[in-house]
């Protein structure tokens, strides 16, 4: 039990002892995998991509209320822009291009989301997805290598030392934990405020003074940033970049891990993505019964946790705060 | 007394149908004023005139100098005018504090980046906020709720949650529609009695919508009367009550009623 005496103290992200040592913990447990268990190091890394994704995609769906089934849309563009321009202009700078991408898609997409709800939404977005999975598909083979997709060369990237695949894994790491630092900042923020006021009572928030297309195109543009980073750092880690890992599906998956772990909060886009990422790792050995046993596996922890992982979790905290009474 | 709020000629109509038909009324300086009329006449749409979210054909509204009907929604608040909602439009996924600090919004000048990198800019204008909703909290007695989501709390509190939200701009106009609608004869007394301390300590305006005549007299220094989208009569409670224009044509058995509770 902390006792707060200053408002400061409302504001930090982590505030007790516990907190500061489960996060150590959490901290060494990641940067020590590849050490101890070489065998995770690709799926954990992979979790840590797509944990990106379901962040990005929780601000749009959980904190605006605004639904996209189009999110492997800007996963592609990140992984795109890497996967062409990194060669030429360094990863970095590539990443960055990533970023502005899709910044700048996401915005133009909210646009014509303002007029659109729920099903209508996500059918719209649907169409996004699709349109940038057919147009990395049909350009010119030259560009981005048409159907076939483009190589992603770590070693070219990276040089010798990070093109090992351990190596690779740091830079996701140190990415990862920096988006989802700022992800924590983002909710407990005025913005995020703006962004739950406009899907809970449009009319009191605008009143409010809340700009409501912007907050919700600001939204858009944000969401699509984590899923374009997510993307930018997939490409690399998976060596290839092809249209047909970027399909409808994808998408669905995207949904699927904020629904499993918790809509509108940051740490249920991290637990549904850790989840749903351990699902199909596992899964992958059972060969033709792999998506049947996801299904129910989804279906299983919805009918026992309909508020996803991190509702069970917010149980089980208030549980050991009241213990033993 | 200094006009506040002017509405000049106000005509609304939506299609065929003309919700507001050339209405004037002015609400003064630290004045209260009710809009009372059956369901229908039009109190709520002129509302929502003032609040630039409906733009009337004719006519102007005018607050402070500043044309109303050219702004945006979302800007009223800057002026100086905050609202609340006949159905309670709360943040249900927010708490009671969180709530109050979304009615501080229009002050915050911090950008995204301040605030996705936590710096001691926002920090400092984040406590700045947190202060004044908590003197809110304080004010309003909302101290035990002031963690709880706003979901789940009883009617009674999210009414004045909702009042909260508003007063925590710092308006000078506070609009209410039907601020005591589905509360208990004790919770309406104790809620007139905290909007008379609060006006006359922060020094508000008020102009509200509501159907309890009782209300109504014991809040409003004037009351705007209207029917059919048109104003029918503007007066002290005293006058309204023994206009015949308004007996005849609306108060009708309410006046009577009224009568009754002066016995």
């Amino acid at each position: 039990m902390v006792l707060k005496e200053r408002y400061e103290q409302d504001l930090r992200l982590v505030g007790s002892p516990q907190g500061w040592a489960a996060f150590a913990l959490t901290i060494l447990l990641f940067v020590l995998i590849p050490q101890i268990f070489p065998a995770y190091a690709y799926p954990v890394a992979l979790f840590m991509v797509y944990s990106l994704v379901a962040i990005g995609l929780n601000i749009l769906v959980g904190f605006t209320g605004q639904i996209s089934l189009g999110h492997a849309g800007f996963f592609a563009i990140g992984a795109y822009a890497v996967a062409k321009l990194a060669p030429i202009i360094t990863f970095p700078a590539a990443l960055l291009v990533a970023v502005v991408a899709c910044a700048v898609v996401g915005y133009l997409v909210g646009i014509p989301a303002l007029k659109l709800e729920g099903p209508y939404l996500a059918i719209a977005t649907s169409g996004f997805g699709l349109a940038i999975q057919q147009f990395f598909a049909n350009t010119p083979n030259d560009w981005f290598g048409g159907h076939g997709g483009l190589i992603v060369e770590k070693s070219q990237l990276f040089g010798d030392f990070f093109a090992r695949d351990r190596a690779y894994y740091y830079i996701i790491l140190a990415v990862v934990t920096v988006m989802v630092y700022m992800a924590f900042n983002l909710a407990r923020s005025h913005i995020g405020r703006a962004f739950v006021a406009v899907r809970d009572a449009e009319l009191a928030a605008q009143t409010s003074g809340v700009n409501i297309a912007k907050i919700k195109t600001l939204a858009f543009a944000i969401s699509a940033v984590y899923a374009g980073i997510g993307g930018a750092l997939f490409a690399p880690l998976l060596g290839i970049v092809s249209p047909e890992s970027f399909s409808l599906l994808l998408s669905v998956q995207f949904l699927s891990m904020i629904v499993i772990g918790g809509i509108g909060t940051v740490a249920g886009g991290i637990l549904g993505a850790g989840m749903v990422t351990a699902l199909q790792d596992q899964l992958a050995q059972a060969g033709g019964w792999s998506g049947l046993l996801y299904g129910l596996v989804v279906l299983i922890v919805m009918i026992l946790e309909p508020l996803g992982l991190y509702g069970r979790w917010m149980k089980i905290k208030l549980y050991w705060k009241s213990w033993p009474f | 007394m200094t006009v506040l709020l002017e509405a000049k000629n106000v005509t609304l109509r939506f299609g065929g149908v003309t919700a507001v038909n050339d209405v004037s009324f002015t609400v003064g300086a630290n004045e209260t004023v009710a809009l009372i009329g059956p369901n229908g006449a039009g109190k709520s749409s002129l509302f929502n005139c003032i609040t630039a979210l409906y733009k009337p054909q004719v006519g102007n509204i005018s607050f402070m100098g500043q044309e109303l009907t050219k702004t945006s929604p979302d800007s009223i608040a800057s002026l100086g005018i905050s609202r609340t909602f006949q159905n309670i439009e709360l943040f249900g996924g927010l708490t009671v504090l969180e709530n109050l600090l979304l009615g501080r919004h229009q002050h915050l000048k911090v950008n995204l980046f301040h605030a996705m990198l936590g710096t001691p800019t926002w920090v400092k204008s984040e406590v700045e906020q947190i202060k004044r909703a908590e003197a809110m909290i304080e004010l309003l007695e909302l101290q035990p709720y002031r963690d709880r989501r706003v979901r789940g709390l009883p009617y009674g509190v999210q009414k004045i949650v909702e009042i909260g939200r508003a007063l925590v701009s710092e308006p000078k106009l506070l609009l209410m529609d039907e601020p005591v609608a589905g509360l208990t004869t004790d919770e309406k007394d104790e809620l007139v009695q905290r909007l008379g301390e609060l006006k006359n300590e922060l020094g508000l305006s008020i102009l509200l919508v509501e159907h309890d005549i009782r209300v109504v007299s014991s809040l409003a220094e004037r009351i705007v009367v209207l029917e059919y989208g048109r104003k029918i009569a503007d007066g002290t409670p005293e006058q309204i009550r023994n206009d015949p224009v308004v007996i005849a044509a609306y108060l009708g058995e309410e006046a009577q009623t009224l009568e009754g509770q002066k016995k």
